[in-house]
């Protein structure tokens, strides 16, 4: 297998080495003047350690090649990702001192330096493990370029034209905290104050609701017996809030979202109340834009925050309102870009508000 | 948590770095300054500053810095004020004080500034007290290069870079390198300047290395996997890391080896201020001269020099049109021989036409040109009466050494300051006999030669001719007199720098050796049209009967109040009639000898002239007469007046009386004239052997004085006379033997021709004879032209002088065993380079102790070894030794080429101050690798690993990891391990422990959760 052609050098005079070079010139012109020994002693050694370091440094740094692989599909906004990188030294003498490497986002170009304390010695591959983050949702490719060192006595920066792409990497949007208690309209709901001895009897008629069949609900759910006496088709609905679990919606209109800002917003937010409310296991499903997710475990929410990060505002029109209907809730815009879970979609809430 | 360490101290924390930069700091103030106590206190208190705790309030860190910092300049710059401190109301120490304070003050030092600052405070200083004291508005070089010095070892020693700091300005390179540079004006070492130029930049790159490893705040960590493997071939590339810049460094040294100078290319026309500047720094590149033969051989044949002298001829042609064959210039490179100056001098004094103005201050057609060398002399031919063949033969051209000598084994030169002008057939007294004249010495028109110690008289007399006449009447009572005189006007150098023993001076023990001692043999006070001469006639004379047996009381010759001890001297007779006679002394006892003359007035003492020396003990001499053991003198009223004649020229009078006012001051005390004198001399007129005066109508001394000429030291002491005396001070020029080279093993000076030196005695406000040597000292450069010229012409002159001390000793006392056997001192002595006492720089005066000098060349050790038997170290009869001297000269001795002698002459005087001063002090090299080598080599050696303090975040984690154990045995205990809250619990404490980030607030939670559970009373 031929090796990688080299990346082309590029070597920096640091502080320390313009210090140098310039006393060197200093002392061998003071000696061409004066002929003080000891002055070409000096201006010899000071101009030779400088070429020397330039020298060693391109030389070194020719050899390094890049790698950068992550096995983390997902992340947050925000939150370190697992990548590795690998370092090779193809170099046969020259080891590599202290390189760092600078790792940005593909697109967007944050950048963050990550640098391995230690030498990288001829002929050897290192495997480090670093952790960027991601600044933008959606998909994104990390990158990692410029891998750089000082020379061991700092006197250049040599920098490589190498880079490295990593595979794609979903980032989702960052939780942007959220009073959820306050959009729900409804006061919190605590079942049961005592520790839990009554929810044993949810199954009992006690602890049951007791409804009409409204058509929609499954036949199966019918109590005959209860039926029978009431002469009416009735429902028991044992109080199991695993059952009265909320449906949202959301509308990713441009029409509901005008701006980009309030559409990432909304999206943070979403993923708040998304993840709150399936903390608190009252949410059943989402349907984005006429796809419905379930949100029932934990691989759904995890497809679901997939659809999250890379949704985008699209340009069609909100849908017709859909008759209202128990628990389900809409997500709709309100003032000082916060949302709003409404028990009615969009138009009917913007009649209603302009009224 | 760890509680707050209450201690003061804790173990320095010293990185290599930071040690290498103070050794090689410390090692080369040390060769700067010579003080080795203050460079010691400087180093250690730095490390004690390091050691102090961090947790120390950082008012008493700044204290303890401030007063290390006050105490070290005040230590360093006080001694640069001459003593007493006490002088004008305490201001020296106030003004050492005033800097002192403005470096201690001064805590941050953000690219030196400290150290900048603190170097125009000190060099205001040297300012301030040179303008008070010395009244000349010069700069203080030396010291100033001892104040750098001092600055920069303080700047390295306190560095904050050496510290936990991330300061980027580098002044301790800049220092380091600076320390060096000082530093190499004193010696020659080539190793020893590698290694001091080579450790603060190695230093330097140390440090940066270290403090590029500290990534910046924005630089996260990436963690290693793979455990590191094995590196292999590790030493290839340290090799190549350190070999790669040495070899650049060694081929640009080599490379720089061969550029010339550009002063060597200057054309004839430049302007005044190049040639200046090239004087000057060819002046500076001698003084600092690292040089290695093998090293320029080896740059020669790797580099091509004649590229570069092509190219930098190319360039000065293009400054004029015409090339120019040879430079007139006085070149002092060394790599140009002064065969060229020789060559080209000649040519110019034989061309100089015959001046008829001048005739009233020469002698016509014996107004020889005292400055050539007498190669070039010719006897001269057809004059009236034909007086070459009455004379003796003047010196013949001996073998032609390399540099153009000439070496006269049958006319030695007579040493230096004084013109021996005593003519033919004059002695003092009765006419000598015949056995004492030797046909073959030098006649007294050899005014090549010229020294204090007069010729001898005793060539043939010839009879009178009218040009000798004309000689006779510059002399009042030519009959009677014993002349002798000054030359002004420059000499033959060889005869100024022969080896040969005049006297030898043996002291009883060592503490009453001076550090310079001086003997005064003759007094010249009398201004003549040539300079300054004595005349010793009748008057004043006093003849006493000697006896060898007894001492002989002289009043007159006791200055000082103590007696501090006795010396036996032997004094070569052939030259000089004076006896070479300490300062102070109250008794004498002469040996072999019946009669003595003294002349009390001036303490000058005369013995007959004879080819045997004349060994004289000297009882209750004072060698180093103080202000407060002085006497006063009894010069009469007339002696007084005689001491302020200057018969000069109405000119020549008005100029000297105000020279002396100007520079003297008219109304200072004479001590401070004296003072102001001495450095104005020494900053206007250089000390050389090579004086050139410019012809013209003025006394000799008034146109040394006018033009900036260099001088000798009887240039000085005549110019300090006349113009003493034309301030008011009598004042005359003493005339004898200065050397501090003293053997403390045999207890014995050796006065060689050499050290014949001439200082002045004036009478000062209290009636007192002063001392005073107005000589200043000679520089390095001087020092290195002189040496070809450095030659024993009479090697057998010491071991003569030394047997008949011990005849004289052994006639005495035959009892006392031999102390000093004549070959054992010199043959067991190691042959080692001698320490060579031409007149050093004024700072080794001041600081020198008694040095510890080597014994005599080698050249007479090879010859005493060759000629002395094997003897018993006990007895030699003196008939054998007389003996052995009689007998044939051992060949290699006289007869071997002029170059042994001369080469190891040369030898010997190319162990000049800087060897001297290397032999005496520490070896540099071997402790700067002590310091920079072995000592981290063995604390790398035995390196402590201090146990790692964990970081807070491990110690979190090591918290969490307690807690979840605890945890689990709780949860057994209670049987709670399916219960999702603990399980929840759990898992949140085991992601505290393992997971990405630790938060500490959660994991108290979780420590109290754990705690309540632990409370919990089991089911």
């Amino acid at each position: 297998m031929s090796p990688a052609p080299a990346p082309s050098i590029t070597v920096a005079p640091e502080d320390s080495g313009r210090v140098v070079l310039r006393l060197g010139i200093l002392a061998l012109v003071a000696y061409l003047l004066l002929q003080i020994d000891l002055l070409a002693l000096a201006a010899c050694s000071l101009l030779a350690v400088y070429a020397s370091s330039s020298r060693l440094a391109r030389a070194s740094l020719s050899g390094l090649r890049l790698t950068l692989s992550t096995k983390q599909l997902r992340a947050r906004c925000g939150e370190p990702v697992d990548a590795r990188l690998y370092l090779k030294n193809q170099n046969r003498i020259l080891p590599i001192y202290y390189p760092s490497v600078t790792v940005r986002e593909k697109n967007t170009r944050r950048a963050q330096t990550f640098q391995f304390q230690g030498l990288v010695y001829p002929q050897q591959e290192v495997s480090l493990s670093i952790d960027p983050t991601l600044g933008v949702r959606g998909l994104r490719h990390l990158e990692a370029l410029a891998p750089r060192s000082h020379f061991p006595f700092a006197l250049h920066l040599a920098q490589s034209k190498a880079r490295s792409t990593s595979p794609e990497i979903i980032a989702w949007p960052r939780p942007s905290p959220l009073d959820v208690d306050s959009l729900l309209n409804d006061p919190p709901r605590f079942r049961f104050e005592t520790s839990g001895e009554q929810s044993i009897h949810s199954q009992t008629i006690e602890a049951a609701r007791i409804r009409d069949y409204h058509p929609g609900d499954p036949k199966s759910r019918i109590n005959w017996k209860l039926s029978a006496k009431l002469d009416k088709l009735t429902i028991i609905e044992p109080r199991d809030e695993r059952q009265e679990r909320y449906e949202l919606h959301l509308e990713t209109s441009k029409e509901l979202w005008p701006s980009e800002l309030a559409f990432e917003r909304m999206l943070r937010l979403v993923t708040t109340l998304v993840s709150e409310l399936s903390r608190r296991k009252v949410i059943q499903g989402i349907t984005l834009d006429h796809t419905h997710y379930p949100l029932t475990s934990n691989r759904e929410l995890i497809r679901f925050y997939d659809a999250l990060a890379t949704s985008a505002p699209s340009p069609r029109t909100p849908d017709l309102p859909i008759p209202p209907r128990r628990f389900h809730l809409w997500i709709l815009p309100a003032p000082n870009s916060q949302i709003l879970l409404a028990p009615q979609s969009a138009p009917l809430f913007e009649k209603e508000a302009s009224k | 948590m760890t509680p707050p360490n209450n201690k003061l101290w804790r173990r320095p924390d010293i990185n290599l770095s930071y040690w290498l930069a103070l050794s090689s700091a410390l090692i080369a103030f040390s060769i700067v300054s010579e003080k080795l106590l203050l460079a010691a206190f400087v180093g250690l208190g730095a490390i004690a500053l390091s050691a102090l705790s961090p947790n120390i309030p950082k008012r008493l860190r700044y204290a303890a810095q401030a007063s290390f910092t006050l105490v070290a300049y005040f230590a360093a710059l006080l001694p640069l004020w001459p003593e007493p401190y006490s002088a004008y109301y305490y201001t020296p120490v106030a003004l050492v004080l005033g800097v002192a304070l403005v470096a201690a003050l001064n805590h941050y030092s953000y690219g030196g500034s400290r150290g900048v600052t603190s170097i125009a405070a000190i060099a205001f200083l040297l300012f301030i007290r040179n303008i008070v004291l010395y009244f000349h508005f010069e700069a203080p070089l030396e010291e100033l290069g001892f104040s750098l010095a001092f600055v920069g070892l303080m700047e390295i020693a306190l560095s904050p870079r050496f510290r936990n700091s991330e300061d980027h300005p580098h002044p301790e390179l800049i220092f380091g390198l600076l320390l060096a540079l000082v530093a190499s004006f004193r010696f020659t070492s080539l190793s020893l300047g590698i290694v001091l130029s080579t450790l603060p930049i190695l230093a330097f790159l140390i440090r940066n290395h270290e403090l590029a490893k500290i990534p910046n705040e924005q630089v996260k960590p990436a963690t290693l996997l793979s455990p590191p493997s094995r590196p292999r071939r590790k030493q290839l590339t340290t090799c190549l890391l350190s070999a790669t810049p040495l070899l650049l460094a060694a081929l640009l040294y080599l490379a720089t080896l061969q550029v010339p100078f550009w002063g060597d290319f200057l054309p004839r026309d430049a302007p005044y201020l190049a040639q200046s500047i090239a004087q000057k720094a060819s002046v500076l590149s001698q003084a600092s001269n690292l040089d290695d033969e093998a090293l320029s051989e080896a740059a020669g044949k790797i580099v091509d020099p004649q590229f570069f002298k092509q190219k930098a001829e190319q360039i000065a042609q293009s400054w004029k049109s015409t090339p120019r064959e040879d430079s007139p210039l006085p070149d002092e490179r060394q790599d140009r021989p002064t065969a060229t100056e020789q060559s080209s001098a000649t040519p110019q004094r034989q061309a100089r036409p015959y001046d008829p103005d001048n005739y009233e201050y020469r002698l016509g057609p014996f107004a020889r040109n005292r400055a050539g060398d007498s190669s070039s002399r010719v006897p001269s031919p057809a004059t009236p009466g034909n007086i070459a063949s009455q004379f003796p033969r003047l010196s013949e051209p001996g073998p032609r050494s390399e540099s153009g000598r000439s070496f006269d084994p049958s006319n030695p030169p007579t040493p230096a300051g004084l013109n021996p002008g005593i003519p033919d057939g004059i002695g003092y007294g009765d006419a000598l006999p015949d056995e004492f004249a030797t046909p073959d010495s030098a006649s007294n028109f050899d005014l090549a030669s010229s020294s204090e110690t007069s010729p001898d008289p005793g060539a043939s007399p010839a009879s009178p001719t009218e040009d000798f006449e004309q000689f006779l009447d510059a002399f009042e009572q030519p009959e009677k007199a014993i002349t002798q005189a000054l030359n002004l006007e420059g000499s033959d150098v060889s005869a100024l720098l022969n080896e040969e023993a005049l006297a030898i001076v043996k002291l009883d023990s060592t503490r009453a050796a001076p550090r310079r001692l001086y003997l005064r043999s003759n007094v010249l006070d009398t201004v003549d049209r040539f300079g300054l001469g004595a005349i010793r006639g009748q008057d004043g004379r006093v003849t006493i009967p000697v006896d060898p047996q007894s001492p002989l009381v002289l009043r007159s010759f006791r200055q000082s109040k103590s007696e501090a001890s006795s010396l036996t001297i032997t004094a070569d007779r052939r030259r000089s009639a004076t006896l070479p006679l300490p300062e102070s002394f109250g008794r004498i006892q002469v040996y072999e000898e019946t009669t003595l003359n003294i002349y009390p007035e001036e303490r000058v003492a005369i013995a007959p002239r004879s080819p045997e020396p004349l060994t004289y003990r000297v009882f209750e001499a004072d060698l180093e007469v103080t202000d407060r053991d002085r006497t006063k003198a009894s010069a009469s009223e007339a002696y007084r007046q005689r001491m302020l004649e200057i018969p000069l020229r109405e000119e020549d009078r008005n100029y000297l009386e105000k020279l002396a006012k100007r520079v003297g001051g008219s109304r200072s005390p004479t001590r401070q004239f004296a003072y102001r004198f001495g450095n104005y001399f020494a900053n206007r007129h250089p000390y050389s052997y090579f004086v050139d005066i410019p012809p013209g109508p003025g006394h000799a001394v008034v146109r040394w004085l006018e033009n900036k000429s260099p001088g000798l030291c009887s240039n000085y002491a005549a110019a300090f006379v006349l113009l003493a005396r034309s301030r008011g001070i009598p004042a005359r020029v003493v005339g004898g033997f200065a050397s501090d080279e003293f053997d403390s093993k045999e207890l014995r000076f050796i006065m060689r021709q050499r050290n014949a030196h001439a200082w002045v005695e004036y009478l000062d406000e209290s009636n007192q004879w002063i001392r005073f040597d107005p000589t200043p000292g000679i520089s390095e450069a001087e020092i290195r032209r002189a040496e070809q010229y450095v030659n024993d012409r009479n090697p057998q002159s010491l071991r003569q002088l030394l047997l008949s001390e011990k005849r004289a000793s052994q006639a005495v006392d035959p009892e006392t065993p031999e102390e000093d056997a004549l070959a054992s001192p010199y043959e067991t002595a190691p042959a080692a380079p001698p320490a060579a006492s031409t007149p050093s720089l004024p700072e080794r005066n001041a600081q020198d102790p008694v040095s510890a000098p080597r014994p005599s060349p080698s050249l007479v050790q090879s010859a005493l070894s060759q000629d002395a038997p094997p003897s018993p170290s006990d007895s030699i009869p003196p008939s054998s030794t007389k003996s052995t001297l009689t007998s044939p000269k051992s060949e290699p001795r006289v007869a071997p080429p002029p170059e042994t002698p001369l080469s190891q002459a040369n030898d010997a005087l190319s162990a000049t101050p800087p060897a001297s001063a290397e032999k005496q002090d520490p070896p540099w090299l071997a402790l700067l690798a002590i310091l920079a080598i072995v000592i981290p080599g063995i604390a790398y050696l035995m390196r402590f690993k201090k146990p790692q303090a964990a970081t807070p975040e491990l110690q979190l984690r090591h918290q969490a990891g307690r807690l979840l154990a605890q945890l689990d045995q709780l949860l057994q205990e209670h049987e709670l391990s399916q219960d999702p809250i603990w399980i929840e619990t759990r898992q949140s404490l085991s992601q505290q422990r393992y997971g990405r980030e630790t938060s500490p607030l959660m994991v108290q939670d979780l420590a109290v959760k754990v705690a309540l559970l632990a409370k919990r009373k089991k089911k």
